[in-house]
C-alpha cells in the first residue's frame, strides 16, 4: 500500500469539518445529507449498491497504488445492518461480491440478493474528498505512516487516521421496505376446532405479515393441561415449510408418534392423548421478515378427541343446492373437520359441460362446512362437486386411503382415481313452475 | 463428511492401488471441464485424489467432481477453530444466521483445509454456497460459476414434485458420499418402489455403472425397510473385502460388500447394530487407536457414539424385532455434545462442527477419543 499519495492527501486543503455520525440515506429518497458530500444508492432489483461523491482521485491513488486486484472490501466494506444500530459488530465480515471504482463512484455488486430491510456501508475516511478534516481538529493521527496504513479492514480505523471509519446506513426500497404497517401476529390457527382428534397430523398457522424463516421449533411449544412442554411433538423440517408469501407455517406433528405400531410411539408415548387438554402457544419474540417481534403471545387450547381412522367419504356430505339463474351459495357440510387448506385446494365444481365454474370458496364451522359462491349465475342441469383424493381429514386419512396404511411398505397393485366426483342437480326453475 | 479413501481402505486394498493413486496423480481432473456445473443444491461432500471434491447436488440428482485447486500438502496440520461460523456466514452471503444451512463438512485429506456445503435460504429458492477455512481462519467461498468440474446424473431419481410429509424426497436423491478404491459409492432415493439405493460410480467418471436397491432388517421397527434412505456410511474393509457401513434412522447400522453392487441388483444388508431409537445418525467416520478400528457417529439425540468395530465380521445380522439396543455395542463420548458434521484431520485428530445451546454452530478441532 502506498503511502505518498496519502501523505498529500493528508497534507492537502482542509474543507469543513464532518459529520461522523452513521447517516442514513434511503433507497429512493433524495441521496443522503449533502455536509458528508457520500451518496449511498440501493437497487436491489440489479443487486448494487452504489456509493458516491468520493474522492475521484484517492480512488484512482488506491488502484495506482495497488500491483494486484484491490481488496475494496477493505476500503469500503458492505455489512448487513443490524435491527439495533447499537449493535454494530466490529468483526462482521463484508459481504461477498464484486467493486468496480469509476470516477468518484464505487458501485458494489453482491453476489446475493440484497434481500435485508438495510445495509451498512464502512468506509474509509482516506476516499472522501477531505479526509484531513474527518480526523478530530488537533487529534492524533497515530500510524499514518505506521501500521494503519496497512491493509487493515475496513471495519478498523481509517487509513486517513486513527478515526474510525465512516458509518452509512442504506435501506431498502421496493416491496421490502418499509415495513407494512400490520404489526406481525397470528391471524388464524387450523384446525380450529377445541376438539381434535389424538391422531392430529398438522397445524396451520397464518400470520398477518411475512415471517422470518428458521424460527418455528423454538418459539412454537405444545403444553399439556398442567403448563409443561411435551418434548419434540412436531417433526423439525430445515426447510420450515412455508408459503411463497411467508405468511402460512405448516406445522407437522411427528408421524413416528402418530402412527401406531412406530418404535418411537412406544417409547415415547403419543403426543396427544384422548380426553386430556393441550395449549399451543407461540412466543412473541419470533421476528417477522423485518426483524419485528410479534406483538403478543399467541395462545390456542384444545382437547384431544378420539382418533380418526377412517378416511373422509364424499357421499356422506351434505350438499344443499343453490337455485338455479342465482349466485347462491353451494354449500357442502361435511361430519368431520376437513384438512382447511388441502380442501380450499382440493374441492371444485363443475357445471354441465364440465367445465371448472369460477368462483370463491370459504371453509368455516370449524372446518365442517364448505361453502362456494360462484362469479356467474347457475345453470340448471348436473353439477360435479370434484374432490381431489389427496383431500384429508385432521389426522391425514385421504379420500384415497386412511393415514394408518403402512407408507413404508411398498404399495402394490393400486391405482386410484386422482379425483372422486359427487353429483347433484341444480333444478331448472321453469321446469320447477 | 468422512474420509474416505483413508489408510484403512489403502492397506486393505494393498499396496498396488496406493502405487497407481501416486502415479495417476494428474490423470483424475485431465478431461474436467471449465465452467459453471449448473447447481441445483449442494449436499454431502468427500473428497477423492489429488484435491478433488465430490458434491453431492440432492435437488439437481447429479454428482458433480470440482478441482479445489487446493493441493499443496501441509507439512503441519493446524487445529481449526471458528466460533459461531453461521453468523459469519451469514454477514458474507448478506443474511441472517437464521437463514444458513450447513450441509456437510469435509478437510482435504492433503492441505487440512476444511470445506462446507452452505444454503443461503432454508426454503427452494436457496441459493447454495461451497466455503472453505482455512487454518489461519479464513472464510472464502468457492466460486461455483467457474470452476473446474465434471458432472454425472443419477438415473431415475425422485421425482421433483414429490413430497411425502413434508419431505421433498428429491432432496434426498443424495444424502451421503463416498470416494474408495476409485468410485464414489453414492446412497440416497430412486423413483422406484424399492426406493433406498447404492450406486458406485467410477472416477473419473463414466456413464456406465453399478447400482443396487438395498434392503435392510430394521430391528426397532421390527420389519424389512426399502424405502427408508441411508444416512451418513463410511467405506471400510472387513476380511479385507470393501464393505460400506451405513446408518439409518432410528439407528440400524448395517454393513454392505460392496461387490454386491451391480446394475440392476436387490441387496439385503446385515444389520449389525440396533443403536437405540428417536434417532437420526448425521455423520461418521473411522479411525485406529492403540491397533483397535473405531466408529465415531454423531447423532440428533445423544453424546457423539463411539462402536468398536471388531465385531462387525462375525456379526450375523438382526432379523428379528429389537427392544432398546442390539448387536455391536456402544459407548457415549458425552463430552461431545452437539456434534452435526465431523471429520478426520489426521490420524489423531477430527474437525467437528458443533451446535451449542443457543444455536450458534461452532467449528474445533479435537484428538479422537
Amino acid at each position: 500500500m502506498g503511502q505518498r499519495w496519502l501523505r498529500r492527501l493528508l497534507g492537502s486543503a482542509v474543507g469543513v469539518a464532518l459529520l461522523g455520525a452513521p447517516l442514513s440515506a434511503p433507497g429512493r429518497e433524495p441521496p443522503g445529507p449533502p455536509e458528508a458530500g457520500v451518496q449511498v444508492r440501493l437497487d436491489p432489483r440489479r443487486g448494487e449498491i452504489v456509493v458516491e461523491g468520493l474522492d475521484p482521485w484517492a480512488l484512482e491513488a488506491v488502484q495506482g497504488d495497488h500491483a494486484g486486484p484491490v481488496r475494496w472490501s477493505t476500503w469500503c466494506a458492505i455489512l448487513v445492518a443490524s435491527a439495533d444500530p447499537d449493535l454494530a459488530a466490529a468483526d462482521a465480515l463484508p459481504m461477498s461480491g464484486s467493486y468496480q471504482a469509476e470516477g468518484a463512484t464505487i458501485r458494489f455488486q453482491s453476489k446475493y440478493p440484497l434481500d435485508q430491510p438495510a445495509y451498512e456501508i464502512v468506509l474509509d475516511r482516506a476516499l472522501l474528498r477531505a479526509p484531513a478534516a474527518l480526523c478530530r481538529p488537533g487529534g492524533e493521527t497515530p500510524g499514518r505512516e505506521g501500521q494503519n496504513i496497512q491493509e487493515t479492514a475496513a471495519t478498523g480505523s481509517s487509513r486517513a487516521c486513527g478515526e474510525p471509519p465512516l458509518r452509512l446506513r442504506v435501506t431498502a426500497g421496493g416491496a421490502a421496505f418499509p415495513p407494512p404497517s400490520d404489526l406481525p401476529r397470528v391471524t388464524a390457527i387450523f384446525p380450529s376446532g377445541r376438539v381434535l382428534p389424538e391422531n392430529l397430523l398438522r397445524f396451520y398457522l397464518h400470520f398477518s405479515v411475512p415471517m422470518s424463516r428458521g424460527f418455528a421449533y423454538r418459539q412454537i411449544h405444545l403444553l399439556d393441561s398442567d403448563g409443561s412442554p411435551i418434548a419434540d411433538p412436531f417433526l423439525e423440517l430445515d426447510e420450515e415449510l412455508w408459503t411463497a408469501d411467508g405468511r402460512r407455517l405448516t406445522l407437522l406433528f411427528d408421524p413416528g408418534r402418530i402412527k401406531r405400531g412406530l418404535r418411537p410411539r412406544a417409547e415415547a408415548g403419543p403426543i396427544l392423548e384422548a380426553g386430556r387438554r393441550y395449549t399451543l402457544v407461540v412466543e412473541p419474540s419470533w421476528p417477522d421478515a423485518w426483524g419485528r417481534q410479534l406483538d403478543r403471545e399467541f395462545r390456542h387450547s384444545f382437547q384431544a378427541g378420539p382418533a380418526d381412522e377412517q378416511s373422509p367419504d364424499p357421499t356422506r356430505w351434505a350438499i344443499e343446492v343453490p337455485r338455479a339463474e342465482t349466485r347462491e351459495k353451494l354449500v357442502v357440510r361435511f361430519p368431520e373437520p376437513l384438512d382447511h387448506a388441502l380442501a380450499l385446494r382440493l374441492i371444485g365444481v363443475t357445471d354441465v359441460e364440465g367445465r371448472l365454474v369460477a368462483g370463491q370458496a370459504i371453509l368455516s364451522d370449524e372446518e365442517t362446512r364448505w361453502s362456494f359462491e360462484p362469479e356467474a349465475t347457475w345453470t340448471a342441469g348436473d353439477q360435479r362437486l370434484v374432490v381431489g383424493t389427496d383431500l384429508e381429514d385432521l389426522a391425514g386419512n385421504s379420500v384415497g386411503r386412511p393415514f394408518e396404511v403402512d407408507l413404508l411398505e411398498p404399495i402394490t397393485g393400486r391405482i386410484r382415481p386422482e379425483q372422486t366426483l359427487v353429483r347433484f342437480r341444480i333444478l331448472d326453475p321453469e321446469a320447477k313452475r | 463428511m468422512p474420509r474416505n479413501w483413508s489408510c484403512n481402505v489403502a492397506l486393505a486394498v494393498g499396496m498396488v492401488a496406493v502405487l497407481a493413486s501416486s502415479t495417476l496423480a494428474d490423470e483424475p481432473s485431465a478431461s474436467f471441464k471449465q465452467g459453471n456445473p449448473q447447481w441445483m443444491s449442494v449436499g454431502p461432500l468427500g473428497f477423492g485424489p489429488d484435491g478433488i471434491l465430490f458434491v453431492g447436488d440432492p435437488r439437481g440428482a447429479a454428482l458433480i467432481a470440482i478441482d479445489t485447486g487446493d493441493r499443496a500438502p501441509a507439512t503441519e496440520k493446524r487445529p481449526l477453530e471458528v466460533n459461531d461460523l453461521t453468523s459469519k456466514l451469514a454477514a458474507m452471503m448478506g443474511t441472517r444466521p437464521q437463514q444458513i444451512m450447513i450441509h456437510d463438512l469435509a478437510v482435504h485429506p492433503l492441505s487440512g483445509n476444511v470445506y462446507l456445503s452452505v444454503s443461503r435460504g432454508r426454503g427452494p429458492e436457496a441459493i447454495p454456497a461451497l466455503v472453505r477455512l482455512t487454518a489461519d481462519g479464513a472464510v472464502e467461498e468457492l466460486p461455483l460459476d467457474n470452476l473446474r468440474f465434471a458432472r454425472v446424473e443419477l438415473p431415475n431419481p425422485p421425482d421433483p414434485n414429490t413430497v411425502e410429509r413434508g419431505q421433498a424426497l428429491r432432496n434426498e436423491s443424495i444424502t451421503d458420499i463416498a470416494y474408495a478404491d476409485g468410485r464414489v459409492f453414492v446412497a440416497g432415493l430412486s423413483n422406484e418402489e424399492f426406493s433406498s439405493r447404492l450406486i458406485a460410480i467410477p472416477f473419473p467418471f463414466s456413464e456406465d455403472f453399478d447400482g443396487a436397491a438395498i434392503e435392510i432388517y430394521h430391528g426397532a421397527h421390527g420389519r424389512f425397510e426399502t424405502r427408508s434412505p441411508i444416512r451418513t456410511f463410511v467405506p471400510y474393509p472387513i476380511a479385507d473385502q470393501l464393505h460400506l457401513l451405513a446408518a439409518y434412522t432410528c439407528t440400524p447400522l448395517v454393513k454392505v460388500p460392496v461387490s454386491e453392487l451391480k446394475a440392476g441388483a436387490h441387496v439385503r444388508g446385515t444389520t449389525i447394530a440396533e443403536l437405540g431409537n428417536r434417532n437420526r445418525p448425521l455423520d461418521m467416520i473411522t479411525y485406529t487407536k492403540d491397533g483397535k478400528d473405531f466408529l465415531l457417529l454423531a447423532n440428533s439425540n445423544r453424546g457423539v457414539m463411539r462402536i468398536p468395530v471388531e465385531g462387525a465380521a462375525e456379526a450375523s445380522g438382526i432379523t428379528e424385532p429389537v427392544e432398546g439396543t442390539r448387536g455391536l455395542q456402544y459407548e457415549t463420548i458425552e463430552e461431545l455434545k452437539g456434534v452435526v458434521q465431523l471429520d478426520k484431520l489426521d490420524e489423531h485428530r477430527a474437525v467437528i462442527l458443533v451446535q451449542d445451546d443457543t444455536g450458534a454452530m461452532n467449528v474445533k478441532t479435537i484428538e479422537l477419543p
